[in-house]
């Protein structure tokens, strides 16, 4: 793994062209709508880097699973009786089957419904359902057993697969993300976990275009207008303090920065436009919630100083981790993956992420933040996934060869790609991440040790 | 009041909501709730989604009448982008149960099916429902509505933008 470009790799891949003279910075559109195109990110992007899972709260305690598809590969995650993590193929070694057919669950064994294979919950092969027919050493080399999933690293509780046995450990790969995942984790003593309830929608485009549209701190004003209309009208008749939203909006530019992280991660951190229960107060939420909030930011300052619990509960975070999940610390926490199922159609999985240890009222709080933004019913995630979608059209139904990604460019504080740097409505985290495609696809990147 | 009588009192009532929303009468659909009215979508595949409470569990909508009032106004806002152009929709009602209580007050249960046209798509909302009436004066009015869709996801629908 590399962690700087050289010229020699800008445009390996043919398909992004950037022009430092005159400050162009372009896509092929090709990236969005060829089938081609998208059959070679399987094998490159989605073989070779590392892929969110799931959340250790999710297969909390022994014999718990989940399954989920990811970049179209059927997986078993699953915590085994000594408590170990694993992620399996969810495939019957003998025909094919799924062997488990349950969303999430808890389970000694799974039996395949075809045969009656048994598998243990470490993926050893019990039995063949019916007695005798095979040699005693036809699963000597443990072949039959549930075949796992070749790499499966954790980093403080998000888990993440890679299919590629070679692949850079995943705290190399998660580069800088590691630090912006660190004030999300670092928000509770006793830990996050995903709270019930897991929206789970499509949205027919590309998903890159989620992913450039989860950190887009320029389309905020012109796509979200009703919800920040909603905003206003809340603060106003709550007679609450409608300052910071005006400091966010009177200098837009300087409300927040974006930059890359490394390895095509990015973010953007703005003000914070609303309450958060960690740990930001608003009138509207009365003085029980004051109360419970000012006890969570005392326990902040206590713990991390006032300046990053400062960080924490008055800025927000926007974060794409590359290629395809999504940590957004807004005014609620959500975690959203988008899975490739076709260059023109993404599955989302979003879920939402509280402290453990969260009040009622707090919790409540949260949910009700999260779905009136979040979400595919909220007051905004529908506005974004019209956009994206009118994007897929205007990109498929056009000869247009080009996607201008060069707001920013001018003032870009780093003039390392991976790491571009500048004001939050601009586009250098979207150069980073496409940089880092860029390379994977060309293959001057691989991601290997 | 008869026992018929209560079943046409009910069916009227909830065909002349359908009717409200499938003309976009947004605000008038509105003044159908009481003061603490809440309308409710609960998150398709959580458990038991006709108890649990979105106080605890991640739901799709769980709205006071306040933020109701502001979902209407954004859905009839030109800036709301999802519903531009404004989608069309058609409601069936049906297989209606309830009971009543001495008060008059009456809790309904129904079978929905919403239909929804953007551009050429349509996709549908197979959903249950479960309202709480309350008698105010001589009309009915909506205490809750809790909207249950009968689906594991909304990967076939991609949105939830309209009013069930």
């Amino acid at each position: 793994m590399r962690t700087e470009l050289s010229p020699a790799d800008i445009g390996t891949s043919g398909l992004v062209h950037i022009d430092n003279e005159r400050t162009h910075f372009l896509v092929n559109r090709d990236a969005y709508r060829s089938a081609e195109v998208f059959e070679r990110e399987l094998q490159t992007v989605f073989g070779r880097c590392w892929l969110y899972l799931g959340h250790a709260s999710e297969i909390e305690k022994p014999g718990d699973f989940v399954t989920r598809r990811i970049a179209r590969r059927e997986i078993l995650f699953q915590r085994d009786r000594a408590g170990v993590a694993r992620a399996f193929f969810n495939s019957c070694t003998h025909r094919g089957v799924a062997v488990c057919r349950d969303r999430q669950g808890n389970r000694k064994n799974h039996t395949c419904p075809y045969h009656g294979w048994v598998f243990s919950s470490e993926g050893k092969l019990q039995n063949y359902g019916l007695a005798g027919g095979y040699d005693a050493a036809h699963n000597a080399g443990g072949q039959y057993n549930l075949r796992a999933v070749p790499r499966l690293e954790e980093y403080r509780g998000f888990f993440f697969v890679n299919f590629n046995a070679r692949a850079v450990r995943l705290s190399d790969y998660l580069a800088d993300a590691k630090g912006i995942i660190d004030l999300v984790v670092d928000q509770t003593e006793a830990g996050q976990t995903i709270i019930s309830g897991l929206h789970e929608y499509t949205i027919k485009a590309n998903y890159k275009y989620l992913a450039e549209n989860s950190y887009d701190g320029y389309h905020a004003i012109p796509t979200h207008q009703t919800y920040f209309n909603f905003l206003r009208h809340r603060i106003e008749t709550e007679g609450g303090d409608i300052t910071q939203l005006q400091r966010l909006f009177s200098d837009y530019a300087s409300g927040g920065r974006a930059w890359g992280l490394g390895q095509g991660h990015g973010l953007f951190e703005a003000l914070v436009p609303n309450g958060r229960p960690v740990a930001y107060w608003m009138p509207g939420w009365g003085p029980q919630a004051k109360a419970e909030i000012e006890a969570v930011r005392a326990r902040l300052e206590h713990r991390h100083g006032p300046a990053r619990a400062r960080r924490i509960s008055e800025l927000h975070r926007n974060m794409v981790i590359f290629p395809n999940l999504v940590i957004n610390d807004h005014v609620a926490i959500t975690v959203r993956a988008f899975q490739p199922e076709a260059a023109n159609r993404m599955r989302v999985t979003a879920w939402a992420m509280g402290p453990k240890d969260e009040t009622p009222l707090l919790r409540k709080l949260r949910l009700d933040n999260f779905l009136t933004f979040l979400g595919p019913a909220g007051f905004a995630t529908p506005d974004d996934n019209e956009m994206l979608e009118l994007a897929q059209v205007g990109c498929e139904g056009t000869p247009i060869e080009y996607t201008d990604l060069s707001r920013g460019m001018t003032e870009d504080a780093n003039p390392e790609l991976l790491r571009a740097t500048g004001p939050w409505c601009n586009e250098h985290q979207m150069r980073a991440y496409w940089s880092q495609w860029d390379r994977i696809m060309g293959g001057s990147e691989t991601l290997e040790a | 009041m008869a026992e018929s009588a209560l079943r046409e009192e009910i069916e009227t009532f909830l065909y002349q909501e359908s009717a409200l929303l499938d003309r976009w009468q947004l605000r008038e659909w509105h003044a159908l709730f009481t003061p603490d009215g809440e309308y409710l979508i609960a998150t398709p595949g959580i458990e038991d989604p006709d108890n649990a409470s979105p106080q605890q569990v991640l739901f799709l909508v769980a709205d006071d009448q306040e933020r109701l009032a502001q979902r209407i106004e954004r859905l009839l806002d030109r800036t709301a982008h999802v519903e531009y152009p404004r989608s069309k929709t058609r409601h069936f009602v049906t297989n209606v149960l309830y009971e009543s209580s001495a008060t008059g007050d009456v809790t309904a249960h129904a079978n929905l099916l919403v239909f929804r046209t953007k551009g050429d798509d349509t996709t549908y909302f197979p959903c249950h429902v479960h309202y709480r009436l309350i008698r105010d004066k001589s009309t009915l009015r909506i205490r809750e509505k809790r909207c249950v869709i009968d689906t594991n996801s909304l990967a076939a629908q991609g949105k939830m933008s309209i009013i069930l």
